[in-house]
């Protein structure tokens, strides 16, 4: 709290503020639209095919990720890290 | 005032029992556990070949790479191993290295990259651990990992938790010698920087990495997806080749970085039309004062029953970080770059700029099944697949358009 009482951000805390709220909304949404509903093994057949399975793109969004992590600044690909500064 | 006498450790008699080596103990159990699981009914085993393409104004990258996944005997162990050959070109001075090493020849670098992992599925629970290391001229990179996963609600819901650390290092190469020396960021002089240890003063970037995944399936042909990472990065972040572009200052980023990003999303699949929609879209926040926001569409088509073709469309959009100037004048600071000593920071980096893309592409996959039950010659053709994909990025950044290219080829045996 600053001297004329406003409260001031500490630095490095901008993340939580901007995320918490989208967080709940977006875990809110999740909870109240996925229910209970129980998909039995026999009706899986249409959730087994390559386009409804995330692991089909693993290969390619390893590629995307690295690419985006040289380019973009908002992007948290190749496991937050670096890459080299080459094509930085 | 007593005597200090020297402690020696005795173990009791009788107690020898309890001096279990508990790390095989716990290897035991594993191994018990592993054994008394239902045995699947099918294991693969299956090799990836995977060349991609990067192209741009100034940069291009080919990147041949291979993969090979093993069954030990099923998929209670999945060994896997990938290697990746990144060449990357830089025909002109915006890709950075070339204002250290002065001169207009194109510059190709290479980078090695290998990865071990292994996988296994245990009932319901999938456990998970990998190794990765990545070398190249200036930049040596290792990183590790564990995931764990657990099915409920006979696999309507799936959660997952992973952790991974990577611990890097900067190098640059010196100007025209070609002599590489630690780098730890603009704040900090050649002279003061160690190739050893961490923390300030050392070329040691580490990452954590959390990430955590939400699967529900809410209709046989509905799935919803929720995954949220956060990154804690500590060391240099700065590229040590932008002075050209800083009238001589070293660029300098804050040593710190905090990530945050979650991704929801849907695949919805149409059997009567063949297709399946794929909408998501990741919000990204970080403690630069940075957002990206990147919402991306893709339907998937099945016009015969052994291809797919897959449209997609994607946005991709991010603000200045904090210490972005759009004027581009930047003081010699001389000490940290934080929010508080703003001063001291400069950036030519196109990552700290505010930018837009749209990126469109498609992807076609034939999958050899059909062939390899039409003719017993080619039935060791089971199980694979060739795909081909294209993507062409409208970025509004310095760099241009790009186009990126991918060719997989990949077999089960």
């Amino acid at each position: 709290m600053s001297d004329d009482g406003v409260r001031v951000r500490p630095p490095g805390s901008m993340i939580w503020p901007m995320a918490w709220p989208t967080c709940r909304i977006t875990a809110l949404l999740f909870f109240a639209v996925a229910g209970c509903v129980t998909v039995k093994p026999q009706e899986r057949q249409h959730l087994s095919t390559p386009e409804m399975t995330p692991e089909t793109d693993a290969l390619e969004d390893t590629f995307s990720a690295h690419i985006d992590a040289a380019r973009r600044g908002a992007s948290n690909g190749h496991g937050g890290g670096g890459g080299g500064c080459g094509c930085g | 005032m007593t005597a200090h006498r020297p402690h020696v450790r005795r173990r009791r008699p009788g107690n020898a029992r309890w001096a279990w080596p508990w790390p095989l103990l716990g290897l035991a159990c594993i191994g018990a556990l592993w054994l008394v699981t239902a045995r699947p009914a099918l294991a693969e085993n299956r090799a990836t070949l995977r060349g991609n393409y990067y192209r741009e104004r100034s940069t291009r990258v080919v990147q041949p790479m291979a993969q090979i996944t093993v069954d030990a005997p099923d998929e209670r162990l999945t060994l896997g191993a990938m290697y990746l050959l990144d060449a990357i070109s830089s025909a002109s001075i915006a890709s950075g290295t070339q204002a250290a090493t002065g001169g207009d020849n194109v510059f190709t670098e290479l980078r090695h990259e290998a990865t071990a992992s292994a996988e296994s599925k245990l009932g319901e629970w999938y456990l998970g651990g990998f190794f990765r290391y990545s070398t190249e001229t200036d930049y040596l990179s290792r990183a590790g990992g564990l995931s764990l996963a657990r099915d409920l609600l006979q696999r309507n819901i799936n959660l997952s938790l992973s952790y991974s650390f990577g611990g890097d290092r900067w190098f640059r190469i010196q100007n025209n010698t070609g002599a590489r020396a630690p780098w730890c960021g603009g704040d900090i002089g050649v002279n003061e920087c160690s190739g050893r240890g961490y923390g300030r003063g050392s070329n040691f970037l580490q990452v954590h990495n959390v990430a955590a995944g939400y699967t529900h399936t809410l209709h046989p042909t509905v799935l919803l997806q929720l995954n949220v990472a956060y990154s804690h990065l500590r060391g240099p972040l700065d590229n040590p080749y932008r002075e050209g572009f800083l009238g001589g200052i070293e660029e300098t980023h804050p040593h710190v970085r905090d990530r945050f990003v979650i991704t929801p999303g849907v695949r919805w699949k149409i059997p009567r039309a063949r297709t399946a929609i794929e909408p998501f879209y990741s919000l990204y926040v970080d403690d630069w004062g940075q957002r990206g926001h990147s919402p991306e569409i893709r339907v998937h088509v099945r016009p015969t029953r052994h291809i797919r073709l897959r449209a997609r469309y994607g946005y991709y959009t991010q603000n200045a970080t904090f210490f972005y100037r759009a004027d581009g004048q930047y003081v010699d600071g001389s000490g940290p770059c934080t929010r508080a000593l703003e001063l001291n920071c400069a950036t030519a980096d196109v990552k700290a700029m505010p930018w837009d893309s749209h990126s469109p592409g498609v992807q076609l996959t034939w999958y050899f099944d059909g062939v390899a039950a039409g003719h017993r010659a080619l039935r060791w053709l089971e199980g694979g697949f060739v795909e081909v994909t294209y993507n062409h990025l409208f970025q509004d950044n310095r760099f241009g358009n790009a186009r990126v290219g991918s060719l997989a080829l990949s077999f089960a045996y």
